[in-house]
């Protein structure tokens, strides 16, 4: 399925501009979450480092809701292994890359969360569901969705958040939507 | 689930749905960074949330989830443009094989590939390994050949398999149950969350969580959502694999399960007007997808009548 990008230099200057513009508010939120002053530009640096992954694989529009997670995540994975404590997982939140030395076992159960995240978006209310496949699958941005759809950008964002929930259910609750 | 958890997941949903937006404010994100420096629950599920969303880009190239796209491309096609959805029929339409592209993130694990057949379809496949596949009907299946093993999830339908040999184990995890296999012929079906594994030549391993069972040729083993692993005789093995040859093999089998087996590969369901009729036995050999030979037979050798009762139902009774 082709996604809709900008050229791959464009998307590179594209990428070093975001950083830039972002660093300042990167660690204004890393300060709200109670990182330590001393400790903040490396963080930054981790989490635009783990961003830098999906530059090509993620429209621009999402690089700064993605951000947020990654630092996010940096902060956890900080935080365990200063408490020098096993690994606990952090509410069903994914690693940011699967493993390659990944276990058949792991790599049927991925599958299986697969098979339940696609239950989940087959379950989804039509327009609902078309507003989700839109954006994720191609690319589109909330305004060309509104527009195909005949609705409001405020209502493709209510579709999507509604969608979101229901995979996050399906993730924790897998069966819910299982036929 | 907590209704703390549950607030804090409906927000989070709806942060980064706002986020996603390209017009999201300085002020959104101000409002977003305290909402998530409120609590640790608040930033978890915002990073639960962002990871799902992640995770399911890898649905990207799904067979059903490419079809769900297209037809809703199609139904949303824009105000005015009269695009509304004339009947694509079914997700099942579209046959798609995937390459590794939805797998980019594991691909050192071994990529994975998806088939599906349409209603009415049959495919032969063949795997990296050498190793070759007849897909029946209405089939969903995930292959993964990668260094350490070769594995297949079998999501709905039948397969039948001729494993390559290789030192690499082999595997198919289907419903709740896991076949292991060491060198052999062997076919594994789906229906829901019951499965048959039919053992054509070698030997196989089927376990469950809580048990397990080796088959010998000619046996076979069932399982479902619950309960153990069931070993009987399948019936004559020729006619046990006689659909991968397009062929359906019936001696003295009921009515009701030709029915069922002939209705697989068709988009017009045959019906029994009289639930009695389920039980007659009937023989025969029938292609597959050959819906008017079958009811031509039925007609002459066990006078029965057929009327269509709607575009995709045929009605099968008592002359």
């Amino acid at each position: 399925m082709p996604r809709l990008l900008t050229g791959r230099e464009d998307n590179a200057e594209r990428f070093e501009r975001f950083v830039r513009e972002s660093a300042p508010r990167l660690a204004r939120f890393l300060g709200r979450l109670r990182v330590r002053e001393d400790d903040i530009d490396d963080v930054a640096q981790e989490s635009f480092a783990r961003l830098l992954r999906y530059r090509d694989q993620e429209p621009p529009d999402a690089w700064t809701a993605l951000l947020y997670r990654i630092a996010i995540n940096v902060v956890r994975d900080r935080a365990r292994r200063d408490r020098n404590a096993p690994v606990a997982d952090v509410s069903g939140a994914e690693p940011e890359a699967v493993s390659a030395e990944a276990s058949p076992e792991q790599h049927a159960s991925d599958l299986e969360a697969l098979a339940h995240a696609r239950e989940a978006i087959l379950a989804l209310p039509a327009r609902c569901r078309a507003v989700y496949l839109m954006h994720r699958v191609e690319g589109l941005s909330y305004p060309e969705i509104a527009r195909r759809c005949g609705i409001s950008t405020k209502a493709v964002e209510k579709h999507m958040s509604h969608a979101l929930r229901a995979l996050r259910d399906a993730r924790e609750r897998p069966g819910a939507h299982a036929r | 689930m907590s209704p703390t958890n549950d607030l804090a997941r409906r927000q989070a949903a709806d942060w980064f749905a706002r986020l996603l937006a390209a017009d999201a404010s300085e002020r959104d994100r101000d409002a977003f960074e305290r909402w998530c420096a409120e609590s640790e629950a608040n930033a978890d599920a915002y990073a639960a949330i962002a990871a799902d969303h992640d995770f399911a880009r890898r649905l990207a190239d799904d067979p059903m989830i490419v079809a769900a796209t297209q037809k809703a491309r199609i139904a949303y096609a824009g105000h005015g443009r009269g695009g509304r959805w004339i009947g694509l029929a079914a997700a099942a339409l579209v046959v798609v094989a995937i390459g590794a592209g939805a797998w980019r993130m594991v691909r050192d694990a071994g990529s994975t590939e998806t088939f599906a057949t349409a209603v009415g379809e049959q495919r032969n496949v063949v795997l990296a390994d050498g190793t070759q596949l007849v897909l029946d009907t209405g089939t969903h299946l995930d292959a993964r050949i990668a260094r350490g093993a070769r594995e297949l999830v079998l999501r709905e339908g039948r397969i039948d398999i001729d494993v390559a040999r290789d030192p690499r184990p082999f595997s198919v995890v289907s419903g709740r149950g896991v076949v292991r296999d060491v060198g052999t012929r062997f076919e594994v079906e789906r229906h829901g969350e019951d499965v048959r594994v039919t053992l054509l030549s070698g030997a196989v391993n089927v376990s469950l969580g809580d048990g397990e069972a080796t088959l010998a040729p000619g046996q076979q083993a069932r399982f479902g959502a619950a309960g153990g692993i069931v070993v009987a005789e399948a019936e004559a093995i020729d006619d046990a694999s006689a659909w991968t040859k397009g062929t359906l093999v019936f001696k003295q089998r009921r009515l009701g399960d030709l029915i069922a087996e002939a209705n697989r590969y068709s988009t017009v369901q045959i019906r029994l007007a009289d639930t009695s009729l389920a039980d007659l036995r009937v023989s025969g050999v029938f292609r597959v997808g050959d819906q008017a030979s079958l009811l031509e037979a039925l007609r002459a050798g066990w006078s029965l009548s057929t009327t269509q009762t709607s575009e995709h139902e045929i009605e099968l009774s008592r002359k």
